[in-house]
């Protein structure tokens, strides 16, 4: 027998019998991060390709949706704070080697840039929009004169917020099934995917969808792969590790990992994207309501999981 | 100046007097504990191994939990020992995560709390009320640094192991086997 | 931008006996690889009683019926086989569509002698009664009809034959609401 116990009656909440201190909130705000991250990556992209008149609801309506993303998002987190008046303390100091720091800052500067950046937009789209105070109308032809450099802006920092939505998590060497520098990179190629996704569906233009979904094809390639080389990495990592990945490969997640992440979130929707691409009709709402709801069961499932995985006992 | 804690794992019996010791000490609140008693039986009869270890926050060197914290809450103090200043604490729960020795929890007040080695005790030149209060004597404390403390003499003649050293975080909290 | 002809397809459907064999060898499948048959009225089945669960969990637990599928383990009733087949069935048959040109706008299908509301409350009154009778009859096509014959069950039989028999002498009443 081998058997390691706690025998002083411990039973903290929310630590034991297993971690379980974040909830819906993380999942939710890493979800909506990721959706922003995607859509200003491609709205900031196409503006630099100059292919605004091409791709008008990728880099002029899609981009509406980021402003409400990020609060709901922030929101989210804010909800998940268990000493909430001390929230500003966020906002007091820069910890460089806190991914929770650089996040904070990154949504910080993330936040009123989506805010100009649909602002610029709305005279051109909805034509009787009035600003009614002056500065507000100079305010926005300074924004419309600098829209190039917003765009480098919003895709640089697009980066940052997807790579650190992964970050966050994989700092956290402790939870086994997140100390895996793939998680960066792999939620940021989720969050692409799922802004890409969104773009597509509220597109009505024939050429910008076919464009958009070849893109995601690619995204779903690389995510896909990412996820597979994941897990690989941990089967061959140390035991702790191993019992991670077991926990998609026959444990209590397998189900909803492979059915609802990899089938209906990923390889499903490629499939249906890839008829489309060669003349098959398909309602578009479908493959994009698939991977956006795919990604966020895939946040949540990370989230759950991650906080079962431990290194003692 | 650099605080350290040996526990003699032939010596601990389980009985529990340190976890109860530092719940009145520290006014830990009811169904919460700073440090916990854990039993490692291995083989079976009549070749058992039986181990107890008195366990809490390691006061790590490489401390995971004081470099995620966004605010600064938690940090290190004179001897090497990790605190957290309540009213800088937020509750992200960031450093219960990166812990991976499951010693921090969320106070019911909102701020994050675990073993702080009494530190208010040392201050008076007091030891942490676990090693206090331990019947057996088997909780060694001191400066790593003075080799006539305790817990330096205690490491020199025995052999010793910390819990989890794969994950880097460089524990201070010394098992004694 | 490349001009590209969208294939307008005509609905392909296949040859109705070839389709049975198919779907005969599917119910082999499903009995080699989940150990157990198919069934569309138990995964309704399935989604009542969680909602029932959910909303008034101590009457469910009481009840004889319900709390027959309420795992003791406290996992969802959902985390059934027959779950996943039904979504399986639904994306599947969404997949066949679109390769074969069957998927076109969400509409609702009827006789053109009456009107879609008289449809859907035909279909609402209709699936009610099924819902009852399955339930009462331990299934329905699928459950009783498909999988109690294939295991040979005299009571499978027996819901199949009076299912569609009582259909056809009805049939005549209604027979507006089709032709």
């Amino acid at each position: 027998m081998k058997e390691e116990l706690f025998i002083s009656g411990r039973n903290i909440p929310n630590v034991d019998p297993y971690l379980n201190i974040w909830h819906w909130q993380i999942p939710i705000y890493l979800y909506l991060g990721g959706l922003a991250a995607g859509i200003m990556f491609f709205a900031g992209y196409f503006t630099i390709m100059r292919k605004e008149k091409d791709m008008e609801t990728t880099v002029k309506w899609a981009p509406f949706l980021v402003p409400g993303a990020l609060v709901v998002g922030l929101f989210a987190l804010f909800l998940d704070l268990k000493h909430q008046l001390y929230f500003w303390r966020l906002y007091t100091t820069i910890r460089l080697e806190s991914p929770m720091s650089w996040g904070a800052w990154t949504l910080m500067l993330v936040t009123p840039l989506s805010f100009i950046w649909v602002a610029s937009y709305m005279k051109e789209l909805f034509p009787k929009w009035d600003w009614k105070f002056n500065i507000l109308n100079k305010a926005e032809a300074l924004a419309i004169k600098y829209r190039k450099s917003m765009a480098w802006a919003m895709m640089l920092l697009a980066v940052v917020l997807g790579v650190y939505t992964g970050i966050l998590l994989s700092a956290f060497n402790a939870r086994p099934l997140w100390n895996t520098s793939v998680l960066g990179i792999l939620f940021l190629t989720s969050g692409l995917s799922t802004g890409l996704a969104a773009s597509m569906w509220m597109s009505k233009s024939k050429y910008e969808r076919k464009v958009l979904s070849r893109l995601d094809l690619i995204m779903i390639g690389i995510e896909l792969f990412l996820i597979i080389h994941m897990l690989m990495g941990f089967l061959a990592a140390s035991e702790v590790q191993i019992e991670a990945a077991h926990l998609f490969l026959g444990g209590e997640f397998t189900v909803v990992f492979w059915v609802f992440v990899i089938i209906l979130g990923l390889v499903f929707p490629a499939t249906l994207e890839v008829l489309e691409l060669k003349g098959f009709h398909i309602p578009v709402w479908i493959p994009a309501l698939l991977i956006l709801i795919g990604g966020l069961v895939f946040r949540f499932v990370m989230v759950e999981a991650g906080q079962i995985t431990r290194f003692l006992y | 100046m650099r605080y350290a804690m040996a526990i003699d794992t032939k010596k601990c019996v389980g009985c529990g007097d340190c976890v109860v010791a530092c719940q009145t000490e520290n006014n830990v609140p009811h169904g919460y504990c700073r440090d916990w008693i854990v039993e490692n039986v291995v083989g079976s009869y009549p070749n058992v191994e039986i181990e107890l270890r008195s366990e809490r926050c390691n006061h790590c060197d490489n401390s995971p939990c004081v470099r995620c914290c966004p605010t600064g809450a938690s940090h290190i103090v004179e001897g090497g020992i990790v605190k957290v200043t309540h009213n800088m604490c937020i509750g992200c729960g960031a450093c219960i995560q990166s812990c991976p020795y499951d010693a921090r929890y969320s106070h019911p007040d909102g701020y994050v709390d675990k073993c702080t080695f009494c530190d208010h005790r040392l201050a008076k030149g007091q030891s942490p009320a676990c090693v206090a209060v331990c019947p057996t004597n088997c909780l060694y404390f001191g400066d790593l640094e003075d080799p006539n403390s305790d817990v330096s003499k205690a490491l020199k003649n025995r052999k010793w192991k910390v819990l989890a050293p794969e994950a880097g975080t460089k524990p201070q909290l010394y098992f004694l086997t | 931008m490349d001009t590209k002809i969208v294939k307008k397809q005509q609905p392909k459907y296949i040859n109705p006996y070839f389709g049975g064999i198919l779907l005969g060898l599917l119910l082999l499948a499903a009995f080699f690889i989940a150990g157990r048959g198919l069934s569309a009225s138990g995964a309704v089945k399935l989604l009542v009683v969680t909602v029932v669960d959910k909303v008034a969990p101590a009457h469910a637990e009481g009840n004889a019926y319900y709390s027959k599928f309420i795992p003791a383990d406290g996992s969802s009733p959902l985390y059934n086989w027959l779950i996943f087949g039904a979504i399986g069935t639904f994306f599947g048959g969404m997949l066949s569509g679109a390769i074969f040109g069957r998927l076109k706008k969400l509409r609702v299908e009827h006789s053109p002698k009456i009107s879609a509301r008289t449809r859907l409350i035909a279909a609402g009154a209709g699936g009610i009664l099924f819902g009852i009778g399955s339930q009462f009859g331990r299934g329905c096509s699928s459950g009783a009809a498909l999988s109690g014959t294939a295991s040979l069950s005299f009571g499978g039989l027996i819901v199949m034959a009076l299912m569609f028999g009582i259909g056809y002498v009805f049939a005549w009443f209604f027979r507006k609401l089709w032709i």
